[in-house]
């Protein structure tokens, strides 16, 4: 019976503590997935200013530079630019689904808006519809940084201790 | 004859699409233009006749929305990218086609910023005639020299120009320097010329001609020098001392009759120089006649 006892006892605490890293890890993936477009946004506007790569191939390279999720939502974007009916409008949106990219609000209407409207402007507007994505993207990006260590310890504490309640509860 | 027809209907959004491609294929990729103009139906250009396109519904007409969005696709969603060459009026598409351009032109200090709010279009479809500069080739060969192509608009200048070049290259094995200004002689895309040009070929896309001839010059060591449509001082200038360096040019010119040449000042310069040796016309039944510079003027 105890022997019983003890094995709920672990499976509780070792789901709950899953639960509790997973929270924590989703925090830092989201973390790595900014930086990541981050690191895009200046690779689009190196390729624009110096080669002036057009949308498709521009995604295509993104995609190959870039790792995870970014890189799906690049190969994502790239594979519909190559299809007869494309439309930039929309574009985001069905990338972001299918490569889970899971972006804040905010952030991913930057994202969105930047995609939407590419290729309609000239050089110096199409940079600057970059560096406004960027912005809001680094801003992000430093408002997770801010609490990230303290939120994934809590996260982590919080399911430790959750499972330990519920055991304490249960037995 | 050889074309790449395939991307063109995809320029189209639908119903025009569909209708694009059965013209192109009922005309068996015979068709040399085709035109959209605001409030009109469309028309292709075929034995120098419009013809009418007619996508269902009838009484179908081009307007504004769908000008835009076949400029749009042209330019590969990707406006910044050919900013340069709609600034100029035109934008080549793969398989070397080129989509003029007319509208409300946006000017700023240093002349065209822009175009928008366009009224019409034109694709001319680019062909290549392999064989066509045959009759030019034997003269030019039997004791080599440069040559000049001259003719009329539409009467297949680029077409010559890139069969002399893609034999220069293949038949005679000799290093050809292309500045390739509008990318109707290579039509290259990412890197991979789509038109016939030959082996021994290099090159330069995009680059205007007074640049890239002396970019070539200093670092492809070519034997000969192709451009398309010379026009300006700069490039006669920059003509008369690259073929200093004994390199020998391929090239066209935009006249309606040789005689012309003599007349313009940028020609008049280039024959005084004696910068070319061979005069190519084509004549209005679109045969070449070739002759020596000093006998044409004679």
């Amino acid at each position: 019976m105890l022997s019983v006892k003890l094995l709920g006892a672990i499976l509780i605490i070792g789901a709950s503590t899953w639960v509790g890293l997973h929270a924590s890890r989703s925090v830092k993936r989201l973390d790595r997935r900014l930086r990541e477009l981050c690191d895009s946004l200046e690779l689009m506007k190196n390729e624009l200013c110096f080669t002036n790569t057009s949308f498709e191939p521009l995604c295509r390279r993104l995609s190959e530079s870039a790792r995870g999720e970014v890189s799906t939502f690049f190969r994502e974007l790239s594979q519909q630019a190559g299809t007869k009916d494309f439309s930039p409008v929309g574009a985001a949106k069905r990338a972001s689904d299918a490569a889970k990219l899971n972006l804040p609000p905010a952030s991913f209407f930057a994202l969105e808006r930047l995609i939407d409207g590419f290729g309609r402007y000239d050089l110096d507007g199409q940079l600057r519809q970059i560096e406004l994505a960027q912005q809001e993207l680094s801003a992000q990006l430093a408002r997770n940084r801010e609490d990230m260590d303290s939120r994934c310890r809590t996260y982590e504490l919080l399911g430790i201790c959750t499972g330990a309640a519920v055991i304490i509860l249960v037995i | 004859m050889e074309r790449t027809l395939e991307g063109i209907p995809n320029l189209f959004p639908e119903p025009l699409r569909s209708s694009v491609a059965a013209r192109l294929s009922e005309k068996n990729g015979e068709i040399e233009e085709i035109r959209l103009r605001n409030g009109f139906p469309p028309t292709c250009l075929y034995g120098q006749r419009e013809l009418p396109i007619q996508p269902e519904p009838p009484g179908f007409s081009v307007d504004g929305k769908l000008l835009s969005e076949v400029v749009t696709r042209a330019s590969r969603y990707s406006a910044y990218a050919v900013q340069d060459q709609l600034r100029q009026g035109f934008l080549t598409i793969p398989g070397g086609h080129r989509l003029g351009v007319c509208g409300r032109v946006i000017l700023h200090e240093n002349g065209i910023h822009s175009i928008s709010e366009f009224q019409s279009l034109n694709l001319r479809i680019a062909h290549q005639k392999i064989g066509v500069a045959d009759p030019a080739t034997n003269l030019l060969w039997s004791e080599p020299g440069s040559a000049l192509i001259v003719g009329s608009p539409g009467r297949g200048k680029t077409t010559v120009l890139r069969d002399l070049i893609r034999q220069t290259s293949d038949r005679f094995s000799q290093r050809v320097g292309l500045v390739d200004e509008r990318g109707e002689l290579a039509a290259c895309l990412d890197g991979i010329p789509q038109l016939r040009i030959g082996r021994h070929t290099d090159v330069l896309s995009g680059c205007p001609k007074s640049v890239g001839i002396e970019l070539l010059v200093r670092t492809m060591n070519p034997n000969w020098i192709a451009v398309d449509e010379i026009s300006s001082e700069w490039d006669a200038d920059v003509l008369i001392r690259a073929s200093y360096t004994g390199v020998r040019f391929l090239a066209t010119a935009h006249v309606w009759k040789k005689a012309d040449l003599q007349y313009r000042p940028v020609y008049r310069r280039l024959l005084e120089a004696e910068v070319f040796a061979y005069l190519i016309e084509i004549l209005p039944d679109r045969t070449l006649s070739c002759e020596r510079m000093k006998d044409a003027f004679r």
